[in-house]
């Protein structure tokens, strides 16, 4: 296991120089002098040269990036011009919310998704499983903000049983569980359906597989076949497929994030970018980057031990 | 032939005969939902009963009603004429990186069939972009070129090269060898003309069908960017922006918000609907 | 007279189109085993072999369905419900499949697959159940069994994958096993083996052995009744040493000429002209007549009934049992 572990970070490394490497290219394709934007509107011309030395911007554009290179590496990643607090400070703490709403949106999703997908596959044909994929299909074709606008609507407003504005607390308080409800909500509602829908077809295609043909020979009960031998099975293609949900989840947390103003990366950075604050920017995008990376990672060691054949 | 014997069934459940479903309905609501909103999109100049842009204050956050089909927003302006020209600038923006986005990666993906020596870098390439969620581009080019409608196609467009790209080369790794394409070389046609007429022509099907569930997923990621205010800003009408201007009242004037998104809803969903009929179809043709 | 293991009688499937329109894919096949009897059902690909087998476990598919009588000593298997049914599978009847690769499931160990049948029977706890596991992958001559019990199938060969299958067959103790083109899939030296366990295990546990194959030589080895089947319909029924000595059916006389001889002086391998008719094609007389160098206007017009020609011998031909012993070689 730990050489698959090896192995996938190895193959992750170009994806994070690449990232580096378009974090880097983002303030050169600006308009303008990144020395002046990364000091702020306000900062007089003697900062703005002071930041030109410390960022080496007047080097040549190869020993700019191993100076970046090696920057982010140790972890400078510079001041926000808004709160004058290191980027990476502020990273800090928005990195736990984040994964608070990531984790609780995928515990919520993946259960619920894969037992409706096994249904409407156990079903196939029948009532429930159209039911179960017409609901998949609309799920998918919701817009993010129209579900927590809903939300909102009904539990927050009208019947008044949840709080929809910013985290109330860590997530181990009532209050911190209170407060993520909703939108660790509107996330997995955006996932059930992607993860339904893998669950129901990877399931189909086990039950076609001869190994499920052999264990109904060998009389094991229709209940049983379909756990043990299908959906045991089927996991191998439903945690590769979720794996590449998580992009879209992420991309998802964005927006609830700016809705529900929960603090974590994607309302820092959208905040950041609204307000030119690019070394915040810069530093959000590239940690978005490292969480999918690292979340990538996650799945391919749990298909690995899941798969007997790789090990 | 009736079979001798007792007749006796020994296996009663599998002597069901299974009724497939064509689901025609949904198709055909699909289209009618998809040529209506397109419709109305392409005619909005001349079927708006308002300017989209006239502010009323008096007339601020009218709910629905014979004046005003579907309501006003907070600023008096008819809410149905902003919601169609919304999706003309929602539709306008989402196919140009759509359209731009797969003509680039279908050549990337088929020139890397086509010219296998480049298939490593190309292939590399595609997937370093294709590992990034889409969004970290909106985000990205927002945070350098500002906020804007053309970032925002840019963004889009960029995030669907990878994975046209990744169809295209699938689909041409296929089709590269059918004896066809050997044929064609052996009797001496032109690098252009194979690469045009006989790889790129027999792997538009494919190509299109993706496109087909694609582009749902563009346009949902577009109204999202331009929801967060990356995209067209105040007071150009975009379904997105809309949908975010209606935030502030959603308690008490829910329709300003929740008219453009069921309109997203329903394009992007006749479009899914639709996308999943075209791939079952080429499916059942190449099996 | 003690009943045999299964008897079967007028055994046909059917196949039901989503159009409502239904065709026979086999016909009226009829035939019994008994206690250390092994029967060998002979055929070409597309003659329903298979089918009859997955019939009798009630594994067919979705759009086919079984009609007849199948009785396991002196129970009719129809009058039971779906879930005894499924009870009996593993437990007095047993299935070998043709491929071990795709048969045995690649994320649970051997001994695991094999307790399964234990466990799902309730015929031993964990622990006892996996020692059981351990003792059957002995006796179907797996080496070093208790090291083996917790390997994965994609850690063994294909002959040892086999064994494994095979062994799961037997962990229930059925009274019936039929073995799928069980050496299909394998090695010439490791189909010999695997035959020769075939036939100690049939006759050690006073089975009822039902093997399926296309291969006449593991027929000869192993059958001690032989059946052949040819577009669904049974044309010979014979105990083996007169099927092979005196077959009497056209069909079955074209395949045994075609089986290649050591020291023949033929100098090409004959053959028999023609394909097989798709199911519910032939509408009236000998499905065979076509393809029969001795067919007569009246075999396209009647169709022939399995005929008792001798004792223990069933020939479905109108010219049987005119015809001569065959001759070396058919016109092709």
């Amino acid at each position: 296991m730990l050489n698959v572990l090896l192995s996938r970070l190895f193959l992750s490394l170009p994806v994070l120089i690449g990232a580096i490497f378009f974090g880097f290219l983002l303030l050169r394709v600006v308009p303008g002098d990144p020395a002046s934007l990364l000091a702020g509107q306000s900062a007089s011309a003697d900062v703005v040269a002071r930041v030109r030395t410390e960022m080496g911007l007047d080097e040549p554009w190869i020993l700019q990036f191993v100076h970046y290179f090696g920057q982010v590496t140790s972890g400078d990643l510079g001041r926000s011009i808004i709160s004058n607090r290191p980027v990476l400070d502020e990273l800090s703490e928005a990195l736990g919310p984040t994964v608070e709403l990531v984790l609780s949106a995928l515990s919520l999703a993946v259960p619920l998704g894969i037992t409706l997908g096994v249904i409407a596959a156990i079903y196939r044909g029948g009532m429930l499983d159209r039911a179960i994929m017409a609901l998949a299909v609309a799920g998918i074709s919701l817009p993010v903000f129209w579900v927590a606008y809903m939300l909102i609507l009904i539990l927050g407003v009208q019947w008044n049983l949840l709080p929809f504005t910013g985290r109330l607390g860590p997530i181990w308080t009532l209050e911190g569980l209170q407060g993520l409800a909703l939108p660790a909500l509107t996330a997995a509602f955006t996932l059930v359906g992607p993860i339904a829908r893998i669950s129901r077809t990877a399931v189909l295609e086990t039950l076609y597989a001869e190994h499920v043909r052999l264990a109904r020979a060998k009389g094991v009960p229709e209940h049983k076949v379909v756990v043990k031998h299908g959906l045991r099975n089927a996991l191998l293609p439903i945690v590769t497929l979720v794996g590449l949900q998580i992009g879209h989840l992420l991309g998802g947390t964005v927006i609830i994030e700016t809705i529900y103003a929960w603090p974590g990366v994607g309302r820092l950075v959208v905040g950041a970018i609204m307000n030119s604050d690019y070394a915040t920017a810069q530093g959000g995008l590239l940690l978005m980057a490292c969480i999918f990376v690292a979340v990538n990672l996650i799945v391919d060691l749990l298909y690995s031990t899941l798969d007997p054949r790789l090990s | 032939m009736t079979p001798t014997g007792t007749g006796q069934s020994i296996s009663p459940r599998s002597a069901k005969r299974r009724r497939r479903a064509k689901g025609g309905v949904a198709t055909a609501m699909a289209v009618a939902i998809l040529a209506v909103i397109v419709g109305v999109a392409l005619l909005a100049p001349v079927l708006a009963p308002y300017d989209p842009y006239e502010v009323d204050l008096s007339a601020a956050l009218q709910p629905p009603g014979s004046a005003h089909l579907l309501g006003t927003d907070m600023q008096g302006r008819d809410l149905l004429s902003r919601i169609m020209y919304g999706t003309r600038l929602t539709l306008l923006t989402s196919l140009t990186a759509l359209v731009s986005g797969s003509v680039v990666g279908a050549l990337l993906g088929l020139a890397a069939v086509f010219f296998p020596s480049s298939d490593a870098v190309i292939g590399r390439l595609l997937d370093i972009l294709l590992s990034f969620p889409a969004i970290l581009f909106g985000l990205a080019l927002g945070a350098s070129l500002g906020p804007g409608l053309l970032p925002v196609t840019i963004a889009l467009s960029i995030a669907t090269v990878p994975e046209v790209g990744r169809i295209a080369r699938a689909a041409g790794l296929t089709i590269a060898r059918q004896e066809y394409m050997q044929s064609g070389r052996a009797i001496g046609l032109g690098k252009t003309t194979l690469f045009f007429k006989y790889l790129a022509w027999n792997c538009m099907p494919t190509i299109f069908v993706f496109l087909t569930l694609r582009f749902g997923f563009i346009i949902l990621l577009g109204a999202g960017l331009n929801f967060l205010g990356l995209g067209a800003a105040p007071p150009a009408a975009e379904l997105g922006v809309l949908a975010a201007e209606g935030r502030n009242v959603l308690a008490f004037a829910p329709h300003v918000a929740t008219y453009p998104s069921l309109t997203i809803f329903l394009l992007v969903l006749s479009l899914n609907v639709l996308g999943d009929v075209l791939r079952d179809k080429l499916d059942k043709r190449l099996l | 007279m003690t009943l045999p293991l299964l008897a079967v009688d007028a055994l046909a499937v059917t196949h039901h189109g989503a159009d409502g329109s239904s065709v026979e894919i086999i016909g009226d096949v009829s035939f019994s085993i008994g206690a250390g009897e092994t029967l060998g059902l002979v055929g070409e690909s597309g003659s329903g072999k298979s089918l009859t087998a997955l019939a009798l476990m009630d594994l067919l598919g979705p759009n086919l369905a079984a009609t007849g009588t199948i009785l396991l000593r002196d129970r009719s298997l129809g009058s039971l419900r779906p879930r005894e049914r499924r009870r009996l599978c593993g437990s007095e009847l047993a299935m070998v499949f043709q491929d071990p690769m795709t048969a045995l499931n690649p994320v649970y160990t051997v001994g695991d697959q094999i307790a399964e049948v234990l466990l799902t029977h309730r015929l031993a706890s964990r622990r006892p159940a996996r020692d059981r596991a351990v003792e059957l992958l002995g006796q179907v001559g797996i080496p070093h069994p208790s090291q083996r019990v917790d390997a994965y199938p994609h850690q063994l060969s294909g002959g040892m994958r086999q064994r494994v299958v095979i062994a799961i067959a037997l962990a229930g103790d059925p009274s019936v096993l039929i073995a799928d083109e069980p050496t299909t899939a394998l090695d010439v030296t490791i189909q010999a083996q695997i035959l020769d366990l075939l036939r100690e295990l049939s006759a050690q546990r006073g089975m009822g052995t039902m093997l399926i194959s296309h291969d006449l030589g593991a027929i000869a080895e192993v059958a001690t009744q032989v059946m052949v089947l040819y577009a669904g319909r049974v044309v010979e029924h014979a105990p083996v040493d007169r099927l092979f000595a005196e077959a009497q059916h056209p069909y079955t006389i074209g395949l045994l000429s075609s089986l290649p001889k050591l020291g023949g002086r033929e100098q090409r391998l004959s053959t028999i002209a023609g394909r097989v008719p798709l199911p519910g094609t032939v509408r009236t007389g000998c499905r065979f007549a076509d393809r029969c160098p001795w067919a007569l206007t009246r075999c396209r017009l009647e169709a022939p009934a399995l005929t008792e020609i001798a004792s223990g011998h069933r020939v479905a031909c109108l010219r049987a049992p005119l015809l001569a012993p065959p001759s070396p070689g058919m016109a092709a």
